[in-house]
């Protein structure tokens, strides 16, 4: 069993994860990489991350030059070859199809296959050409194929197609698996859809808890940083408050002893909502998408200051403060007192050390976010202490940026 | 003239080892920020910063000093920011030494409307079009002042090496004036100035040069004007030249030098110091630099290549990383940055390596050596056979050793 509860607090919990020798805690989030490996920080830059995750992400789409040169080399005589070992990576890995770094654009998904986006151009993939990937790969872990392809404004019908397709998806996943040898021992997710539609979702949820499957993805309820608010088709607004209600109706479906991991809901705030909610693990493609706006995580865990949870360092008023990005942060920017100076000045030069200073103190920041919610979950009023600190962060930042 | 102890403050120069076949030696010139050995290859961190590379890594792999460009540090972040910052070494957080160009190569080559006279150059700010401004000596010496720099140049009058006529003996001369306008208002207790020596291709003109030059008594010099694309073989020949009409005691840097053949045969011919964006650029298009040329990564043939770029290479990527693996990723950022470290590894060892062999009494077989990986089966371009024989190293030619 990939995962074990702690200790359960009415929806949620704490709890431990692991894949292949590879443990975190929960909650927590998975390491988000780009051909396999974290983006932006070189191998001695990365060792200076605290709380790395020691589960990577591993986006389908960007490690698809990857997969075939190990097709290559296994066409070649070289079988051992795998995903991990090709990328000389440490951390077990755990594959989905789309790149939540990289959105793609919806609309092009099939009743019988799913479009990904590689580098390449629009690829469309069924559950046979995905299996057979991944076997090749040999993750620890990985997504069932899934349509995630439904928007807010998308109908109702589209939203049922999106369970009904991965379903089916699901069940022709499973049975490949059980015929393949080197998908053995890797864990399967199922894949929760059904758009902004709350029956729909519900038997998503259902029906899937049902297949033999290891853990749960729920997909394509969130959204990293976008507050837009549009309506689906029976004009319920799809706030932030309705999107919780769907995830709760899901996640009160799915057996608890499984883990239950989510995507798009990276902005701390909608973190401690998520996992509030009774779900146990996080995609982090948040940081590396506030990294290629120019903006570094600043937000306190503590306490409610007048600032700003998140600065953009294109700002002008930047140009002449010479204070790191956080007074007491350890990592590899703010530790070697680079300044939001010289920061603006990288970010306004297009210079490529903008991208790696921030990636790394962003990095750092966010697991560390995390390091302190699973502190603060193990009693109640620590707990909310913490979410009313963030939740008043970012309600006072989205309201004065609007 | 300011006092030698003054100067000595600011750039000291210690001659360690001599070739006893060819000129090159080896030296130790200390700087306020740092000690550098020479021979010794600086990377250029134009916008102070080396792309994509930060100041413990580049620690890491051994630069000892980096360039930075005046004209565009000047631009942004400007001479305000930058001595609020208190200098250029604490705003990008480098300890080590900084050398700066003084912004007029740049501003002839990358402007389209500037123009030179006496006062300096003349130039339309491309953030203000219509305006004129001016970079003058004076003003040179006063941005490097504000970028703090242990190295500065002095505003040289720059042509190509394709411009032939009186032209080139006007900028020669204009250089030797302004050469004493940046004495005249540069900070002397904190850097050390460098003439650059101009004169084309003209054996008379460089001559000239050097010895007004070397009369005002720098405690180093460069050589100038070289590097745009002109003929090997007239390349070195001024390189030679000039390197044998300056004082030994004194480092002698070699702007826009380059390629390793290129380093390696002038530390032969006595040249110390070295800047080029080669192993940066390269870096950045998933070129590698081994002994024996270069690895175009793109290949499809890398991607069957478990191997790391350079097996007896120390630095972070040929440790963690093979070739194929970097081929998968060459449309990601890291791929640049991945490259970049070991490209610039790569120039450090060489530099490393050459002066080892000099220290050791091996400089010429170093030199063979070397050659030999680079140019398979005796295919040495004759300027390098040329220049190297200049200074009493022959190269290895294989077909002689069946003859009978």
């Amino acid at each position: 069993m990939c995962f074990s509860v702690e200790h359960q607090f009415g929806l949620h919990r704490l709890g431990r994860f692991s894949l292949r020798g590879r443990s975190m805690d929960t909650p927590g989030c998975l390491c988000y990489t780009r051909g396999g490996v974290a983006p932006h920080l070189t191998p001695d830059n990365l060792s200076t991350i605290n709380n790395l995750p020691q589960v990577a992400h591993i986006p389908l789409p960007n490690v698809f030059k990857a997969a075939e040169s190990i097709e290559l080399l296994h066409d070649s005589g070289d079988t051992s070859m795998d995903l991990s070992s090709f990328t000389s990576s440490d951390f077990s890995s755990f594959i989905s199809c789309q790149d939540l770094g990289n959105p793609a654009p919806s609309g092009f998904n099939l009743s019988h296959s799913v479009a990904i986006w590689p580098s390449c151009g629009k690829q469309l993939i069924d559950p046979g050409w995905y299996m057979s990937t991944l076997g090749r790969l040999r993750p620890a872990g990985f997504d069932s194929l899934s349509d995630g392809g439904t928007r807010e404004s998308d109908k109702r019908k589209r939203a049922g197609k999106s369970v009904a397709r991965t379903l089916s998806f699901l069940d022709a996943c499973l049975s490949i698996k059980s015929h393949n040898a080197d998908l053995e021992n890797s864990v399967i997710f199922g894949v929760i859809e059904g758009g902004f539609y709350l029956e729909e979702r519900k038997t998503s949820a259902e029906e899937t808890a049902e297949r033999p499957v290891d853990g749960f993805t729920i997909d394509a309820l969130g959204y990293n940083y976008s507050d837009t608010t549009t309506c689906n088709d029976d004009s319920n607004a799809v706030t932030p408050t309705f999107r919780l209600e769907l995830l709760e109706a899901v996640t009160e479906r799915l057996p608890t002893h499984k883990p239950r991991l989510i995507y798009g809901f990276g902005r701390p705030d909608n973190v401690i909502d998520c996992f509030l909610t009774g779900v146990d693990l996080f995609d982090s493609s948040y940081p590396y998408i506030i990294t290629s706006q120019a903006r570094a995580l600043v937000f306190s865990n503590t306490e409610i200051d007048s600032s700003a949870p998140e600065i953009d360092l294109s700002d002008p008023q930047y140009a002449q403060d010479f204070t790191p990005l956080l007074p007491n942060c350890r990592c590899l920017c703010c530790y070697k007192h680079v300044t939001k100076a010289y920061l603006h000045h990288l970010v306004t030069s297009k210079e490529l050390l903008a991208s790696v200073y921030l990636f790394a103190h962003n990095l750092q920041h966010y697991f560390e976010f995390f390091s302190r919610l699973r502190i603060a979950a193990l009693n109640p009023e620590s707990l909310n202490k913490m979410k009313s600190c963030i939740s008043q962060q970012y309600l006072l930042y989205l309201s004065e940026t609007k | 003239m300011m006092a030698l102890e003054e100067k000595l403050s600011v750039l000291r120069c210690q001659l360690i080892a001599q070739c006893p076949t060819s000129k090159a030696r080896v030296l130790k010139v200390t700087l306020p920020h740092y000690a550098v050995d020479t021979p010794q290859f600086m990377p250029v961190g134009t916008q102070g910063a080396m792309k994509g590379v930060a100041p413990a890594q580049l620690e890491t792999i051994g630069c000892q000093i980096i360039l930075a460009n005046t004209y565009h540090l000047g631009n942004r972040p400007g001479v305000g920011v930058l001595r609020a910052a208190g200098g250029l070494h604490r705003f990008m957080g480098w300890s080590r030494g900084l050398l700066t160009d003084s912004g007029g190569f740049q501003m002839v080559s990358l402007l389209k409307l500037s123009e030179v006279s006496e006062a300096g150059v003349e130039f339309e700010d491309p953030h203000c079009p219509g305006s004129r401004s001016l970079l003058s000596p004076e003003r040179s010496m006063d941005i490097q002042s504000a970028i703090g720099a242990d190295v500065i140049m002095q505003l040289d009058d720059v042509v190509h090496t394709s411009v032939t006529g009186p032209r080139v003996a006007e900028a020669m001369r204009r250089s030797v004036r302004w050469l004493d306008r940046c004495v005249a208002s540069y900070s002397a207790d904190r850097q050390a100035l460098f003439p650059i020596i101009q004169g084309g291709l003209d054996e008379e003109l460089r001559a000239e040069c050097a010895r007004e030059m070397v009369a005002r008594d720098a405690v180093g010099y460069a050589i100038g004007g070289l590097s745009g694309g002109e003929e090997k073989q007239l390349f070195w020949r001024v390189v030679k030249q000039c390197a044998d009409l300056l004082p030994p005691g004194k480092p002698r840097y070699l702007m826009g030098v380059g390629y390793p053949v290129d380093l390696v045969v002038c530390a032969a011919l006595g040249c110390d110091m070295f800047d080029c964006v080669y192993p940066t650029r390269s870096g950045r298009i998933g070129t590698a630099l081994v002994d024996s040329g270069t690895l175009d990564l793109y290949k499809e043939t890398y991607a069957l290549d478990t191997n790391p770029i350079d097996r007896d290479c120390p630095c972070t990527t040929c440790r963690t990383y093979s070739r194929s693996f970097i081929r998968s990723i060459l449309s990601e950022t890291l791929s640049c940055h991945l490259v970049t470290i070991h490209n610039l590894t790569y120039q450090v060892r060489l530099m490393q390596r050459l002066r080892s062999s000099i220290l050791e009494g091996r400089f010429p077989s170093f030199v063979r050596t070397f050659m030999n990986s680079n140019f398979p089966n005796n295919s040495y371009p004759e300027w390098v056979v040329d220049a190297l024989s200049s200074v009493n190293i022959t190269l290895e030619q294989r077909a002689e050793l069946f003859q009978l």
